[in-house]
């Protein structure tokens, strides 16, 4: 991309490129996770995605208690105490000058600022990985809708470039904005959470109209739509909430998949080191064989394939 | 009882397998070499002794403690031809015949040859090479046996017989100066002939005090069989595995040779007429090949092209994976990939790797192989399309091309350190292209050195230790009365191997930007650093702040493009230069195998953040921790962007994760990787589909993992074989822990 482009594109805000990705939609793809969301799911797998600034991210497991970034801080928002690194984030003026002086990387900078070809040039090198797989690079986060201009320009790039994009949504995103997003998409992988409103709203906080509202403008545009079901122990794994899934899915013919999510608890420990706070989660991963159950009950409600992992 | 089926055969060739490894541990300790399947010979007949293996590393091994060589020279060794054709013989003669009944193939080697060597011809002085060799610390090849590759289909064309008929016939127009060549080989033949009767005739032996008459009736044709063979061209597949096991394993105890070449091709038309006659199934074919290879870990290719391009993959190529995959030993086959190779062969292979998690097999890269062989001056596409991946990461035309491959290395590391030391004093605070121009005049110096070298190896290996095993199925030695080593092959392109690209790369990136952009330390504070070893808590600091510059293999970084470029000038540096004298070309590569230890003693603290004496990084791979999704696509990406393109390897080495093979389409991503990977330009890939939860408990308690093998780099091996610090080298690697 030439300088005169950089100046005009939208710039998107992201956290990581992850590379040679079997999980994020069909073949190998590379997985851009975009900053920022509405929800605030209490299982959130990316909890470093929450918040649309750039934030300050720590492990503690790294830390050598050096200093430099006590020394570093004009605020004095950091502090080494007889149990480590202490943030006050009400100090903290986001100048990032503590992460350059961290030596370790134990402090750092989560969030870089980006435009579509910076995040062409990164995932160009694995397209022959595309091609042979029937891949490409899905937009995650966070919540890529909740950047749509930059979401577009990503995938206008990817298209001009002969590469499939894949949208993975929670679906709450204002919804002219939100199809058009999805109709410039390859696929969609839609979330579905749960079924009622007030529980979706304590689970994730916001309830579920919207969301309901832009999973069904998606059949009406006839967009095909993979579900994703996060499988969170004791919170949504009930035969109501599921079999209330289920139900919505039949409802909406473009649905030609689904794949149940089980719960894993990267999260919580990705969330000790930010500087959201987060509750924490005292849930026990589902087994394998649960969530082949599960998914084998689904399939026999949807009539669809249900896969899981 | 009568004949137990070929499935109990196979079962206890494994278990006999499985304790010989154990003995072979408790008897040497650590092997970081190649498995090579020997059958210790009985214990009051053992002696331990420390040698240089055929690859130019110290290793132990057991030698028989009743066989001594007669010395043809003052200092007490043997050299030459006369002398060490003279003590093979000696050596095969005296070597026990093993029999199992329960194998197909007789035979099995005890003790290398090679061990007994004291030292190399005194007389040959290569002393004037010294200083230089030291100063830059090169493995120079000089005086290292085999490494190149025999072509079997002149040995299965004229059999033992034939061969010293082809010997007598050439001895004969010759003059007497080229006798004692002559007579090296014709020993070489007697040697082999009488140590296979001498096999037969246990067998026979055996068959007479065997009560079941079934396994009394194969022992006898094991004799009638291997009476013919020692004489006779084979004329079935069966003899034709066993001449060529023979064959093989006398080379390996010879000296180190292990390489069979295209076992596929050349094995296909006994198989075919085997089978047309009904005398042969594909279960049968199964179990003999299974048989040859339980007896020697030789690198075999499978598919590939021939001279006109056309894809050689056959029947006996997916026979030869089966008979690798129920042994589940450790084997070197190395499975071609290319635009116009068999894919199912391919998938079969990564299926393998899946289900075994042995590291087996390995996928040589024939496209970017023949298209940057035939670069080379003098080497035609039908050149490039004959050469065979025959080693660890190397290749050969069979019979006709004498390289030194794997045997000749710069450690890219102490050129730098030498660089970077004069660059500081003679620029003061050098710019990264001040350093690498100081870099390149080393470098250059470093060839150099090592072409000087070829020529004396050229000159002189013939009056030491001559390639009698190789000259016999090689093209032009028998012909001309020339060892392979001195003229006799048709190709001499000497192979130079660059090593720790990676550190290099990653130590300018870091003097960049910690030095000269943030400029947070002065060049006089880094070779502080450097000469104390980051000591004291100032040093251990500067330390993680070297580290965790942006490495090589992230992709897109200052340490990506040096490493790109460090590879190029290595390319200019190699073929700009031709050998004294004979003026031969040279052809770089990049691999270190085994070296990535000892090279890494060998260097101080690099500005990587690396520590004194610690391991350089592995061949062309990224220092561990180069991102943190370690992405085998970014990996994939980097190699593939250093590839020296002259037609030999820059392999990769890739550990994977089996969990991925549980996800839909798992083995379809990994055949991805691997035909994306060489689309680009890569040239071979070294796979381990390992569990890292396995290779954890296994490194805290090798003891409860004896049969974990890893394919530690071109060869694999028992992870428990392996010594303590090479243990953790792969473990770090595979779990990719950062550089400390």
């Amino acid at each position: 991309m030439g300088a005169e482009n950089a100046v005009t594109q939208p710039l998107g805000i992201i956290t990581n490129i992850q590379r040679f990705s079997l999980h994020d939609g069909p073949g190998v793809r590379s997985t851009v996770f975009f900053k920022g969301c509405p929800l605030r799911c209490l299982w959130c797998h990316n909890p470093e995605t929450y918040t649309f600034q750039p934030a300050l991210s720590q492990d503690a497991l790294r830390c050598t208690a050096c200093g430099g970034c006590v020394a570093a801080c004009p605020q004095g928002a950091l502090k080494l105490t007889e149990y480590g690194l202490q943030y006050n984030v009400s100090l903290c003026i986001r100048c990032f000058a503590c992460a350059g002086e961290c030596p370790t990387g134990a402090l750092s900078v989560l969030g870089r600022e980006v435009t579509a070809g910076d995040v062409l040039g990164e995932v160009l090198p694995d397209k022959g990985m595309y091609e042979r797989t029937g891949g490409g690079v899905t937009l995650s986060g966070g919540e890529a809708a909740a950047q749509p201009k930059f979401a577009l320009a990503l995938i206008d790039a990817l298209h001009q470039h002969g590469i499939r994009a894949a949208l993975d949504t929670c679906g709450y995103a204002e919804s002219e904005t939100f199809l058009r997003l999805c109709r410039e998409a390859d696929l969609i992988l839609f979330d579905l959470k749960h079924i009622d409103n007030a529980a979706h709203k304590r689970l994730t906080g916001k309830d579920m109209t919207l969301i309901k509202r832009n999973f069904f403008l998606l059949s009406r545009e006839q967009i095909p739509v993979q579900v994703r079901v996060p499988v969170i122990p004791g919170l949504n794994d009930d035969d109501q909430t599921l079999s209330g899934i289920a139900e919505l899915i039949t409802k909406n013919p473009k649905v030609d998949s689904i794949v149940l999510l089980g719960y894993h608890p990267l999260g919580g420990a990705k969330a000790a080191g930010l500087d959201e706070e987060r509750p924490a989660l005292s849930v026990t991963p589902p087994s394998k064989k649960r969530l082949a159950d599960l998914a084998r009950t689904m399939a026999a409600r949807t009539g669809l394939s249900c896969t899981f992992r | 009882m009568s004949m137990p089926t070929l499935d109990e055969r196979l079962r206890h060739l494994i278990r006999e397998k499985h304790n010989n490894t154990l003995e072979k541990q408790k008897a040497v300790g650590s092997m970081d070499f190649d498995d090579t399947a020997l059958i210790l010979p009985p214990e009051e007949k053992r002696k331990v002794v420390s040698i240089m293996s055929g690859s130019g590393m110290p290793i132990k091994d057991v030698i028989f403690n009743d066989f001594v060589p007669e010395p043809n020279h003052p200092n007490g060794g043997y050299y030459g031809p006369v002398g060490i054709g003279s003590n093979f013989r000696k050596f095969l003669l005296h070597h026990p015949p093993h029999i199992d009944p329960m194998s197909a193939l007789a035979g099995a080697y005890m003790v290398s040859f090679y061990s007994y060597r004291k030292d190399v011809n005194p007389d040959l002085d290569y002393s004037d090479l010294h200083e230089m060799q030291e100063k830059y610390k090169l493995v120079t090849g000089i005086f290292a046996p085999e490494h190149f590759c025999q072509d079997l289909q002149i040995g299965l064309d004229l059999g033992w017989d034939g061969l010293r008929n082809k010997v007598l016939k050439y001895r004969a127009v010759h003059g007497e100066d080229k006798y004692p060549f002559y007579d090296g080989l014709l020993l070489m033949i007697d040697g082999f002939q009488g140590w296979i009767e001498n096999n037969a005739k246990h067998a026979l032996k055996l068959s007479e005090a065997e009560p079941d008459p079934e396994i009394a009736a194969h022992l006898r044709q094991l004799h009638d069989m291997n009476m013919r063979v020692a004489h006779k061209k084979p004329e079935t597949f069966l003899e034709a595995c066993q001449f060529i096991l023979w064959y093989q394993m006398g080379g390996r105890s010879f000296n180190s040779s292990g390489s069979l070449g295209r076992l596929d091709v050349l094995l296909e038309p006994y198989y075919q007429r085997d089978i047309a006659a009904g005398v042969l199934t594909d279960e049968e074919a199964v179990f003999i090949l299974a048989c040859q290879l339980v007896r020697d870990t030789a690198y075999i290719q499978l598919g590939g092209y021939d001279e006109q391009g056309n894809d050689t993959t056959n029947p006996v190529s997916f026979l030869i994976l089966e008979a690798a995959r129920r042994l589940k030993l450790p084997s070197n086959l190395g499975v071609c990939v290319g635009k116009g190779v068999n894919r199912e062969l391919l998938r079969r292979s990564v299926e393998m790797q899946f289900q075994d998690k042995c590291g087996n097999p390995r996928f040589v890269g024939v496209d970017a192989l023949v298209e940057g062989f035939a670069k080379n001056e003098g080497v035609t596409l039908k050149d490039a399309r004959a050469r065979t991946n025959a080693g660890c990461h190397w290749m050969a035309i069979p019979g006709r091309e004498y390289s030194l491959m794997d045997c000749v290395k710069i450690n890219f590391a102490v050129v730098l350190e030498i660089a970077l030391k004069e660059a500081v004093q003679r620029y003061e605070a050098p710019s990264i292209d001040q350093i690498l121009d100081v870099y390149e005049t080393h470098l250059r110096l470093a060839v150099e050195t090592l072409a000087k070298g070829f020529t004396f190896n050229y000159e002189n290996q013939i009056h030491n230790f001559p390639e009698l095993h190789l000259d016999l199925m090689s093209y032009g030695p028998v012909e001309l009365g020339l060892d392979a080593s001195n003229g006799g092959v048709e190709k001499y392109l000497w192979c130079i191997d660059g090593a720790a690209l990676a550190v290099v790369a990653d130590s300018l990136a870091a003097i960049e930007r910690r030095v000269l952009k943030e400029k947070r330390y002065t060049y006089t504070e880094l070779m502080r650093f450097l000469e104390t070893d980051w000591a004291g808590p100032d040093g251990e600091k500067a330390r993680l702040f070297m580290q965790s510059v942006e490495r090589y293999g992230k992709g897109g970084t200052r340490a990506d493009e040096l490493a790109v470029r460090l590879s190029e000038m290595f390319v200019k540096a190699v073929k700009s230069a031709r050998t004294p004298k004979y003026g031969y070309s040279m052809i770089p590569g990049l691999f270190s195998w085994a070296n990535t230890l000892e090279f890494g003693e060998q260097v101080g603290a690099t500005a990587n953040g690396r520590k004194a004496g610690k391991p350089i990084s592995h061949g062309a791979n990224p220092n561990p921790g180069f991102r943190a999704d370690g992405a085998a696509t970014a990996m994939s990406h980097a190699i593939a962007s250093v590839q020296c393109g002259l037609g030999n390897t820059v392999p990769m080495q890739l550990e994977l994760e089996p969990s991925i093979s549980a996800d839909e389409g798992g083995v379809e991503a990994v055949m991805a990787l691997i035909e994306d990977h060489f689309a680009k330009g890569g040239t071979l890939i070294n796979l381990n589909v390992i569990d890292a939860d396995t290779l954890r408990r296994a490194h805290e308690n090798p003891e409860l993992f004896p049969e974990l093998i890893v394919r530690v780099t071109g060869f694999s091996a028992y992870f428990k074989s392996l010594s303590p610090p090479f243990r953790q080298l792969v473990v770090d690697r595979i779990l990719d822990k950062s550089v400390s």
